[in-house]
């Protein structure tokens, strides 16, 4: 048969194949009828010996390159990898989250050893040498540290705008923090180590401040209500970024690239899953810190126990359930036609 | 062998599938639509924002409920399009390529898609890893980080891409049809491309420009054509036509053929062909 011919022939082929898979793009593969999807499987076979035939043959390349073309989006929808394990959100929480937070724990472990050592450092250090942790934060963290504080200061801080405004305000900036740590962790880590340190020594400075004061009770009682969780959820997601660049300095056997996959997947998952504590944490630093109803022992002792709920729902949940499979190598994707 | 902007895959069937990178410009250009949407959508909330705020109960003093519980409602409104504006900031990609299978309305625009290496459709964990390390890929300001990894990577991945395992390739519909309708005397007289006179790397060069040609503007197409074409002629003689046509005749060995028969020919060829396939007689097998 002459390539003209052969051409002729099989266009129409090429036509049908194509119009399938245009609408698997468009209206996602398990949404095609039956009969469609199944015609896919043939005709995608057919086409990609089309294709195999056309180069031995010489075709135009143009040609070539738009039957290449059918048979690549062809592929993409049939050889779809093993389906990941996927979680329900329910089952994500419950079991899955807790038990890659154990998994992956001592680099959490590492992110608090860094957030309490640099927090203690500008503690300390803010007590005889403010300036220097003034010059070292910046001017808006400087102004905060420097000179004498009154309770009132603190609790100022948190009535400046109402409670939604603030509430709202606060979540979105924690997540962004959390994301950062996380995503900096491709830089070998170290800008995830540089986030911590910036908000550890935030935290230790002003802090340090208001016990030179003689006020470090009063900070506590305004703190803690909504800063336990928030910075334990900061520590987690310190932990995914620091996950993220260990993947990369020391990769194992794997080679860099595939271990980089493998924990960013592992990584990103951690840092994500902190999203409805920030949550949490910016409803009570909105609603509960401000409040004047509430008497301050019960504001910290409502943090404190939210953030023990936090912590040991992370060292002990889903442990007793079966999860009845093992977990599957996100990447190591069999190939299996639908 | 492999070309530049190109990223061959073997499937299970023993084919090698080309997939087309997307460059870095048509990268750029869908970075900057989207850009431009998030930036209307924000300009929207602050629109928004101001209307609650200065909102026409200002303007009837007697019409107002009491101060206090305006303020009250207004916190919420406000509380709301805060949040809106930090899920727009982090969320526009994520959401956006979660939705539209590998899409932003700027890569839609641009025609490029993000699949993962292994030529899947991307899934929800790659899009957001992609995009959470964007963050980084952004820094220190206009995509340096990422722009200047990508440049430099073989597949124009960003540190997004090689932490998720994706790349973005070039997705036009397929189009032989339209293509081969608009050109069918051409594409007809160039199926068998096969000249053994001609050096490897000439037979390269030509049917790299025959591979991307469609791509060129008009003049720049001419031109090149033009600048292979010369050469080539004084080189293997033949009869001259118009450069592209030389071109595709030379490489099937008939450049001594005379253009303009060979394409009555073609034509002739051709509307047969559309008879045949008019009426269903066609042959079809799958």
């Amino acid at each position: 048969m002459g390539l003209d011919q052969f051409v002729r022939d099989r266009r129409p082929v090429w036509d049908r194949l194509s119009k399938i898979v245009t609408e698997a793009y468009r209206r996602g593969v398990r949404r095609l009828p039956a009969a469609d999807a199944g015609d896919m499987v043939h005709l995608y076979r057919d086409v990609s010996a089309d294709l195999a035939r056309l180069r031995a043959l010489e075709a135009d390349p143009h040609l070539v390159n738009e039957i290449n073309r059918l048979v690549a989006r062809a592929h993409g929808q049939i050889y779809r990898g093993a389906r990941r394990k996927s979680y329900s959100l329910l089952q994500f929480f419950l079991v899955r989250y807790p038990r890659l937070f154990r998994e992956t724990g001592r680099f959490t472990f590492a992110s608090f050893l860094i957030c309490v050592l640099f927090a203690g450092l500008a503690y300390r250090t803010v007590q005889s040498h403010p300036e220097l942790v003034a010059d070292v934060m910046g001017p808006m963290i400087g102004a905060e540290v420097r000179g004498e504080k009154t309770a009132q200061d603190i609790k100022a801080r948190f009535r400046m705008v109402s409670s939604p405004i603030l509430s709202s305000a606060v979540t979105g900036n924690n997540i962004m923090v959390a994301l950062k740590a996380f995503a900096l962790g491709i830089t070998f880590g170290i800008g995830t180590v540089f986030v911590l340190m910036y908000n550890s020594m935030m935290v230790g400075g002003i802090a340090g401040a208001y016990a030179k004061s003689g006020v470090a009770k009063d900070l506590w009682m305004t703190l803690l209500p909504h800063g336990a969780l928030e910075l334990s959820a900061i520590v987690v997601a310190g932990g995914a970024g620091l996950l993220l660049g260990y993947s990369l300095w020391c990769p194992g056997q794997r080679t860099r690239r595939r271990a980089l996959r493998e924990d960013a997947l592992k990584a990103v998952q951690l840092a994500v899953g902190l999203i409805p504590a920030f949550i949490v944490a910016g409803f009570f630093e909105g609603f509960i810190t401000p409040s004047d109803r509430m008497p301050e022992p019960l504001k910290v002792g409502m943090g404190v126990s939210i953030a023990v709920v936090f912590w040991l729902y992370l060292f002990l949940g889903g442990r007793n359930v079966h999860e009845g499979d093992a977990e599957t190598n996100p990447t190591l994707s069999s190939a299996a036609p639908l | 062998m492999s070309i530049d902007g190109q990223y061959t895959l073997e499937t299970p069937e023993n084919v090698e599938v080309d997939f087309e990178l997307a460059g870095p410009g048509s990268r750029f250009c869908a970075m900057l639509i989207d850009g431009l949407m998030m930036f209307l959508i924000i300009v929207l909330l602050l629109l928004l924002a101001v209307l609650a705020n200065f909102g026409v109960w200002r303007m009837f003093p007697w019409v107002t409920t009491q101060q206090s519980e305006t303020g009250n409602w207004l916190n919420w409104v406000n509380a709301i399009l805060i949040f809106s504006a930090f899920v727009v900031l982090f969320g526009y990609y994520t959401i956006f390529e979660l939705l539209m299978r590998g899409q932003t309305p700027g890569k839609r625009a641009m025609k490029i898609r993000v699949i993962r290496d292994d030529g899947t459709p991307a899934g929800g964990m790659d899009v957001v890893v992609r995009n959470l390390i964007r963050i980084v890929d952004a820094l220190p300001g206009f995509y340096a980080i990422g722009g200047a990894v990508a440049f430099f990577h073989p597949m124009n991945k960003r540190l997004g891409d090689l932490a998720a395992g994706t790349i973005v390739v070039k997705e036009r519909e397929l189009d032989y049809r339209a293509q081969t309708d608009k050109r069918a005397v051409v594409m007809e007289a160039t199926v068998a491309c096969s000249n053994a006179e001609l050096e490897p790397d000439e037979r390269q060069v030509l049917t790299g420009f025959l591979r991307r040609r469609v791509e060129l503007l008009p003049d720049a197409r001419n031109q090149l054509a033009e600048r292979l074409a010369k050469p080539l002629f004084e080189k293997y003689g033949g009869t001259y036509g118009d450069s592209e046509s030389y071109i595709e005749r030379l490489l099937s060995g008939r450049h001594a053929d005379d253009p303009v028969r060979e394409r009555a020919e073609a034509v002739r060829a051709w509307m047969n062909t559309g008879k045949e396939n008019a009426d269903g007689s066609g042959p079809i097998r799958s």
